[in-house]
């Protein structure tokens, strides 16, 4: 009978442990909460190391640096461009000015009769005046500076035609008075080898008439030749008189002529040396003009260039904050799975904030994406 | 060979009257003077001779002044040389006129001589005055015809360069230029004050134009084209500026009108002065004339003893100055 007892004990036993275990394992699978995933939890990994997942913060200060320089130059531009233009504004002053007074009919007949005397009464009436104001730098458009500089072109260039005419007229000036100079040396020259002539006919009219004088002095009155002698010294007189007065005429007009060409030379230096200034006028302001036609496009291509480098530089600011969030999203998720966490609240707790982050990172990237699309659009413009 | 009577030329000589040419002279002369005047009281004298001087030469006057006196001219000198040739062919002959006393016949005959040359003298003297004054008044006609023409032209010159030169006055404070673009100068560019801020109505935003931002070998070109632009500028006025507000053309042009006036007031002095040995010379003639009629008709006596002095005296002053001035001019004529 007691090996029965034996046996039946032991059944009893073999029971009783089962249902300890049955009970301790259902006890342990109870505190999980519907819709978790039941089974997988990460191995340990031996080869891991929790470290953070983080890469170093770009640091986007030196891209704020060639903003701010850009917005520099814009301001100086701005600040050239209100210094040297005025607004013109529209201002409405009263002024006194006199009207006839408005007489009823009676009156006015009386005005017409001349009985009555018409009188003029003053009154105050609105003048529309324009006024020029300076500017301020801050109401001013980077592009006026493209047409303050067309406009200064084409009056310069407008003027610069009329002085490339008168130019060339005045070198016409220059060309007629050295032709008149050059005739002017011609009659000097032909007066005074004419004056050379006469002096030398002269001479010997001289020379004849001082024989004649003697012949004349020492002849006696009465000799038959006497008044053929006296007739020739007579006339070699006059004709010494008249081929001296020649010479003087000849002299004159030589005097004269050297005076004018003189005159004539200075006169025409001065006006040569307008023709060279004007000629260098022409010219500069002809490269001056091409210059500035440069400058135009070179001003148009800064602003451009500082509205594209701005966009850029916000684009790349946003993206340096997308990496941010990122990595913030990337730590927490790392730190989750590197602790290792099996107890399920401290799970829940991380896995929470994990969503959470990658919520707030969903919402941020729309929105920079958005923005990034904006900017890549607008720089694809500038860049077409 | 006709004989000439004494009659005949006292006649050709008493035709030649001056008194229509001289007032010519005087008309002329005053013409000049209120250029001469006007231009030397006057500020901004070079444009207001110019224009003076084609105003004058415009009225209708001027011109057929000028063919006047040629014409005038010329009819007295073709009286003297017609005065010249009868007084030459004149045969003195002691008829009437003899008294007998052998000494008066002798003067008669001496100062009939002397008188007909003194004659002869004035004759000859009074024609190259006269020829001189028309070529003087020819040659400045020229000149003034000549200055005329360019005139007008000279006056828009003036006027242009003026506008230049005070437009790069004001254009001096443009903004400077840095060394190359594409450093990155990033300073701004000068800003100077200025008056010369050219009016503009606040204007609506213009639409931006669209640009490569790409800088291409052509935009590189075309910067550095516009440095080297700035650069000329700078050398340019720095060099140029200073000469052109310096001595400004209004300098010049006065300075070439200065010459102008120097010479128009030469010519009226000359022409003034020959003028006046026209007149002398013309009345001196007539009394010689006179005198040389008595001469030949009664002959000679104590009354015009006087007078034959005198005229004499004067024919002699008159000759030795003259002889003088022509070695002068001979010397001078050597010197050159």
């Amino acid at each position: 009978m007691s090996d029965k007892n034996e046996t039946e004990n032991a059944i009893m036993n073999v029971d009783e442990k089962l249902d300890a275990i049955l009970s301790k394992y259902n006890d342990q699978a109870k505190p999980q909460s519907p819709g978790h995933s039941t089974g997988y939890r990460p191995p340990v990994n031996t080869y891991y190391r929790a470290q953070n997942v983080k890469s170093d913060s770009f640091d986007a200060q030196n891209l704020q640096k060639v903003v701010d320089e850009i917005k520099v130059i814009e301001d100086g531009i701005r600040n050239i461009i209100a210094a040297r233009t005025k607004k013109v504004i529209e201002e409405k002053i009263p002024v006194e000015k006199q009207r006839p007074v408005k007489y009823n009919t009676f009156d006015k007949t009386l005005v017409s009769l001349g009985l009555k005397k018409q009188q003029m009464e003053t009154y105050t009436d609105y003048e529309i005046v324009k006024k020029e104001v300076p500017r301020q730098p801050d109401e001013v458009l980077v592009s006026e500076f493209r047409g303050m500089i067309e406009d200064y072109i084409n009056s310069l260039k407008g003027l610069n035609e009329g002085l490339r005419d008168t130019v060339v007229e005045v070198d016409g000036i220059v060309k007629n008075l050295t032709e008149v100079s050059d005739s002017f040396s011609d009659q000097i020259h032909s007066d005074r080898r004419a004056y050379d002539a006469q002096i030398k006919y002269s001479k010997e009219l001289e020379g004849q008439l001082r024989e004649i004088v003697l012949i004349h002095e020492s002849m006696s009155p009465i000799h038959e030749r006497y008044a053929q002698v006296d007739k020739t010294r007579d006339h070699l007189e006059m004709a010494l008189r008249e081929s001296q007065g020649m010479e003087l005429k000849y002299k004159t007009n030589i005097d004269m002529g050297v005076k004018y060409q003189t005159a004539l030379k200075s006169y025409r230096t001065l006006i040569n040396d307008f023709k060279e200034t004007g000629d260098i006028h022409v010219n500069m302001v002809d490269k001056f003009a091409d210059g500035a036609g440069h400058m135009k496009i070179a001003v148009d291509n800064v602003s451009n260039i500082c509205a594209g480098v701005a966009k850029v530089t916000q684009s790349m600011i946003m993206i340096v904050e997308s990496i941010d969030d990122g990595n913030r999203v990337l730590g927490r998720y790392a730190s989750l799975i590197g602790d290792q966490i099996s107890s399920t609240p401290q799970w829940q707790m991380e896995y929470n904030a994990l969503q959470e982050a990658e919520a707030n990172y969903k919402k941020n990237d729309e929105v920079r994406l958005r923005q990034i699309e904006d900017n890549r659009h607008e720089i694809e413009n500038l860049i077409k | 060979m006709k004989a000439v009577s004494i009659q005949e030329i006292s006649k050709s000589v008493r035709s030649i009257n001056v008194t229509k040419f001289i007032y010519q002279v005087d008309h002329y002369l005053k013409t000049s003077a209120q250029t001469i005047r006007q231009s030397r009281n006057g500020t901004g004298a070079g444009k207001r001779l110019f224009q003076k001087i084609w105003f004058l030469t415009k009225k209708r006057g001027h011109g057929d002044l000028y063919a006047e006196m040629d014409q005038e001219a010329s009819a007295i000198l073709s009286k003297s040389s017609l005065s010249l040739k009868q007084m030459s062919d004149f045969r003195f002959r002691m008829n009437g006129q003899s008294t007998g006393v052998p000494e008066t016949d002798e003067k008669t005959r001496v100062y009939f001589k002397k008188i007909r040359r003194q004659q002869v003298e004035l004759l000859l003297g009074i024609s190259d005055e006269i020829e001189i004054i028309r070529n003087i008044v020819n040659q400045s006609g020229q000149m003034r015809d000549i200055i005329r023409n360019h005139s007008e032209i000279m006056e828009k010159t003036t006027y242009l360069i003026d506008i230049m030169s005070q437009r790069f006055s004001q254009q001096s404070a443009l903004p400077a230029p840095g060394p190359e673009p594409e450093h990155g100068n990033t300073s701004p560019l000068k800003t100077e004050d200025d008056d010369s801020a050219l009016p503009v109505s606040v204007p609506e935003p213009e639409k931006e134009r669209v640009f490569s931002l790409n800088t291409t070998e052509d935009e590189l070109r075309q910067a550095r084209h516009l440095s080297d632009t700035f650069r000329n500028m700078r050398e340019y006025e720095d060099s140029f500026g200073a000469k052109l507000n310096g001595n400004s053309k209004k300098g010049s042009l006065e300075k070439a009108s200065a010459a102008y006036h120097y010479l128009v007031q030469n010519s009226y002095e000359e022409i003034e002065q020959r003028k006046q040995r026209v007149i002398t010379g013309v009345r001196e003639l007539r009394q010689g004339c006179d005198i040389l009629k008595k001469l030949v008709i009664k002959g000679y006596s104590d009354r015009i003893q006087g007078e034959l002095d005198v005229l004499i005296w004067k024919h002699d002053n008159r000759a030795d100055e003259f002889q003088r001035h022509i070695l002068e001019s001979r010397e001078m004529g050597n010197e050159k």
